[in-house]
């Protein structure tokens, strides 16, 4: 059946269209306001005129090129084209201030394209058993998960008055996560009344207003993104720092098994594995001032999400995230039904759709080593014709996500608010961090305790509860002990 | 303003809002007092505890760096130029439509920015326009902004 | 076939000369309030594909407008410019339910209703390994404990759903409200839950593969696609609910247009090749002309009302 499957994938045609896939996805994924999930929603009506395999293949390559396009405009203009770009904006842009776009991006690609390449492996290889570890998480299990992301933030921090305000930056993206819709009564609350608002503050519009155009107004400042360029005139080709392959591993693996947990996103992911590779750093110092380790996990960490997300969706018919979503949309117009039959009846299909990942992989690993030192170059574009450009992209992008005004606003009012934040030392990673998880904490908080008919044990008499509250501590620990020892010593 | 006012004047804001957010859960329905509204509450009651320790902090290290200025823009002109320039771009959006909107904004920002030569504003925010047009509006068919006005 | 296209193709050429007939010259737009790659907006997408058979000249676009259970869209459907270029989709029970939980700013009024297109019964679903094989031994072990129903949130059509059960057999769930069918599809196969109000199209392929089973089809006859599946009806429980996706129009837009309208929903939903690619994409076909599609959302929300009155979210 793997050969039948390689035979199929072999062929002009289906080459084609994986190539046309990626490449159309790294564009969607690095523009802000295009999704992959559009581009394959988009997709699916076309896919009646193919060959269902070519139509597969074009959802695929556009996955996984839109999740690696997304690192582009976050390496270079702290914009990023994707929500799961925005760990790879904290190390990547002040490398290109320093005039290491270039090599910014070659990190970027390589760690994506690993990533990618191992959970596809994955997906290849084991996908049934992972399917059914990953339904062994339920609400309480997804509650700790929120709790193990939001243990991050005491590793943002370095010293103890760093620590205080990082808590306060994350209590208040918890908070800011708490408008809309309440998700147990279904009661409105702090909305004011606007309907943009029932489903919460948008994630993307805050994001690229914390990010981008709080950026694009400090810049206002400057001539070039480039801090000193004096001594930078042009984008040199440098070669991969050492020590970048654990990052990588790690990345790759921590973004898997997220990706299979279903409702997880890619986003999640990169930051887990970004504030993981931050703890076990031998430079953890060297953090949030450009370094590379940091891109390699955070994009080894989402694009490992792909071949994650597809697990339980390929299996069980449980879609990872949205894109997966649309791509079992996609599986379902073609009579292919999500389970044990995807991978025997419909067997040649299926294995060439996960082996198209593969070359999908290398399509935008050849793409984006060859492209890197062209794109570096915008660093070096003129402010004056930069920011308006950027500037545009960012409100279009707000818009265009949820197709509302208000969106815009929640963008330039989060600009703002950014930069008065970072001048007074809080931190903008917790507040993003919270505003991530606050959902799923909520949500998983309050759905155990329905579950358990009222009753807090249901957090501690689950052994994959319990397993989950031992890393917390193991993460918890070590950062608080280290601070507490240096508050004694000096 | 010096950097240490603006942390005062912060934190007392959240610890405000602190209030105000656990006062707001009483109202919440009865079914979820015990689930969502709880979550709610423990959010007012940490926020309120690390902006008390905070402040407590603030005070402790009176008399340091207490002349540390903070300058939100190095050139105010163009920060808050550009900004005003974005909110009023934003808000003809929906007067304008995106096209002209746009095709008012671009060179109007590059300008004030300092951008001195015509032709290289010209060709680039024709160039962003064209692309737009082809890419978000033709080949993937987003939805874009459309004014009312005409 | 080929007599029904030289029609189609005759038609094609007298509308545009016929007076009244100008309409459409500008790309119609189809606001589909909920997020692409669902089954509103797939019905949308298969809906162009065939429309475009009978109204050639015409071209349509979709615009996606997810969020707030599809009331962001439907406001924005009701407030469009009645010119007949903006048309859109509804999905009940939601497009009631907005308006019973009085924070819609439309009413049933501020649509032109054209017609209704697609269903999707409600089921309940179990794990596979729940010893739960029908409906009365759901009943009798509702009875012995409060089982945990996972639904869609407040004021969806699993909610109502499972209300109406309630209301008509006089057991009690303990409900879980959820983000949607992923979770609960999660849900039930985990095995984290007793049970879950859901629509037919998003069980049955793990119905189908043995990982989830659906007792009950709370439908007046039993589905094509799961003929083994009993209708709570046979199993003496009479309750049927279904979801409804459907076509408006703003109210105020000319009757000419509304009328051209009416007829090209109605020719699609007899279309062969849009009931084949439906049937292809799990999508069940109910076609209801205009009036009795309004007829069953004036009824739809008279209902809801009734359940919110008892308890209001």
């Amino acid at each position: 059946m793997i050969l039948q499957a390689l035979q199929a994938l072999f062929t002009p045609i289906s080459l084609f269209a994986v190539f046309i896939g990626t490449t159309s996805g790294v564009i969607v994924g690095g523009m802000p306001g295009l999704t992959a999930t559009m581009a394959v929603a988009l997709l699916i009506p076309v896919t009646f005129a193919l060959e269902p395999l070519t139509g597969l293949l074009l959802m695929g390559g556009v996955y996984c090129g839109a999740m690696y396009g997304g690192s582009i405009p976050a390496i270079l203009l702290r914009t990023p084209g994707t929500p799961a770009a925005v760990a790879t904006a904290l190390e990547g842009y002040p490398m290109t201030q320093k005039g290491h776009g270039g090599l910014a991006l070659k990190v970027s690609v390589i760690a994506s394209f690993t990533g990618g390449m191992f959970s596809a492996l994955v997906l290849l290889l084991v996908a049934p058993v992972l399917a059914i570890f990953a339904l062994t998480f339920g609400p309480p299990e997804y509650f700790l998960l929120a709790i193990l992301g939001l243990a991050g933030i005491v590793s943002m921090a370095d010293d103890e008055n760093r620590l205080v305000k990082a808590i306060i930056s994350g209590l208040i993206g918890l908070i800011m996560a708490v408008v809309g819709t309440d998700p147990m009564s279904g009661m409105l609350r702090y909305t004011a009344g606007l309907t943009d608002l029932f489903d919460g503050i948008a994630f993307m519009p805050a994001l690229i207003g914390m990010f981008s155009i709080s950026q694009m107004l400090e810049l206002t400042g400057t001539k070039s993104i480039i801090t000193d360029t004096s001594t930078i005139t042009k984008i040199k080709r440098e070669p991969l720092p050492k020590g970048i392959h654990k990052p990588i591993v790690l990345g790759s693996l921590v973004g898997t098994i997220i990706g299979i947990l279903p409702g997880e996103g890619a986003t999640i992911a990169a930051f887990m594995s970004y504030n993981i590779a931050r703890r076990r750093s031998k430079h953890p110092e060297l953090f949030g001032k450009g370094n590379p380790e940091g891109i390699a996990a955070a994009e080894a960490g989402n694009n490992g999400c792909v071949g994650g997300s597809l697990v339980p969706t390929l299996t069980l018919g449980i879609p990872g995230n949205s894109v997966a979503a649309a791509l079992l949309g996609g599986l379902l117009v073609h009579g292919l039904i999500p389970g044990p039959e995807l991978f025997t009846k419909y067997g040649v299909m299926t294995y060439a759709f996960i082996m198209s990942l593969f070359i999908a992989n290398i399509v935008f690993l050849l793409l984006g080593l060859f492209m890197a030192p062209y794109f570096a170059r915008i660093s070096l574009t003129p402010t004056a014709l930069l920011i308006p450009v950027v500037c545009l992209f960012s409100v279009l992008g707000s818009y265009a996500m949820n197709n509302s005004i208000l969106d815009i606003f929640i963008a330039l009012l989060c600009g703002l608010a950014a930069i008065l934040l970072q001048k007074t030392g809080f931190s903008l990673g917790a507040l993003i961090l919270g505003l991530i998880l606050g959902p799923i904490a909520e949500t998983g908080f309050a759905q155990a305790l329905i579950m358990g008919h009222g009753s807090y044990a249901i957090f501690f008499n689950r052994p994959q509860a319990v397993a989950l509250w031992a890393i917390i501590l193991l993460l918890l620990v070590p950062p608080i002990y280290q601070i507490y020892k240096q508050r004694k010593t000096p | 303003m010096t950097k240490r006012f603006a942390e005062l004047f912060i934190l007392t804001g959240y610890l405000i809002l602190a209030v105000l957010l656990y006062r707001s859960t009483a109202s919440y329905p009865d079914s979820v007092q015990g689930s969502t509204a709880l979550y709610v509450r423990f959010l007012g009651t940490a926020l309120a505890f690390f902006c008390s320790l905070e402040l407590f902090l603030w005070f402790k290290n009176r008399g340091q760096e207490e002349s540390e200025k903070m300058t939100i823009a190095t050139v105010p002109m163009r920060f808050w130029g550009l900004f005003f320039l974005l909110l009023l771009y934003s808000i003809s959006l929906s007067y304008l439509g995106f096209y002209l909107a746009s095709a008012l904004f671009l060179p109007l920002a590059m300008l004030l920015l300092g951008a001195k030569k015509p032709l290289s504003i010209c060709l680039t925010s024709a160039g962003v326009l064209l692309f737009i047009y082809l890419v978000f509006a033709k080949l993937l068919e987003v939805p874009l902004p459309e004014g009312s006005l005409f | 076939m080929r007599k029904f296209l030289m029609l189609a193709i005759v038609a094609a050429l007298i509308i545009p000369i016929s007076s009244l007939a100008a309409y459409p010259e500008k790309p119609i737009k189809i606001i589909v309030p909920s997020k692409a790659g669902g089954s509103t907006d797939t019905t949308a997408r298969l809906f162009i594909k065939s429309a475009k058979k009978y109204w050639p000249n015409a071209e349509f676009v979709i615009k996606n407008t997810g969020g707030s259970g599809g009331q962001k869209g439907f406001e924005e459907i009701a407030r469009a410019k009645p010119n007949g270029y903006t048309i859109g989709m509804v999905f009940t029970t939601q497009v009631v339910a907005h308006v019973v939980s009085k924070r819609a700013r439309y009413t049933l009024d501020s649509f032109h209703i054209i017609g209704n297109s697609m269903q999707d019964p409600l089921i309940i679903g179990v794990p596979a390994e729940s010893p739960i094989k029908n409906l009365k031994e759901f009943m009798a072990a509702a009875k012995a404990k409060s089982l945990t129903a996972a639904v869609n949130g407040i004021g969806s059509d699993d909610f109502v759903a499972a209300k109406k059960f309630e209301q008509q057999t006089g057991v009690t769930f303990n409900l879980m409200p959820t983000k949607g069918s992923t979770e609960q599809k999660a849900m039930i196969l985990g095995g984290h839950i007793d049970a879950s109000f859901m629509n037919l199209s998003q069980l049955q392929g793990q119905h189908k593969a043995g990982t989830a089973r659906i007792i009950a089809i709370l439908a007046d006859k039993r589905s094509d696609i799961l003929p083994d599946v009993k209708t709570a009806a046979e199993q003496g429980y009479p309750v049927s609910m279904t979801a409804t996706r459907g076509f408006v129009a703003p109210a105020k837009v000319d009757k000419k247009i509304l009328a051209k309208l009416d007829d090209l929903v109605s020719k699609v939903n007899k279309d062969p090749d849009f009931a084949a690619a439906c049937d292809k994409a799990v999508l069940f076909r109910l076609p209801m002309t205009g009036p009795e599609y309004l007829d069953y959302l004036t009824k739809l929300q008279a209902e809801t009302q009734k359940f919110y009155d008892m308890n209001p979210w």
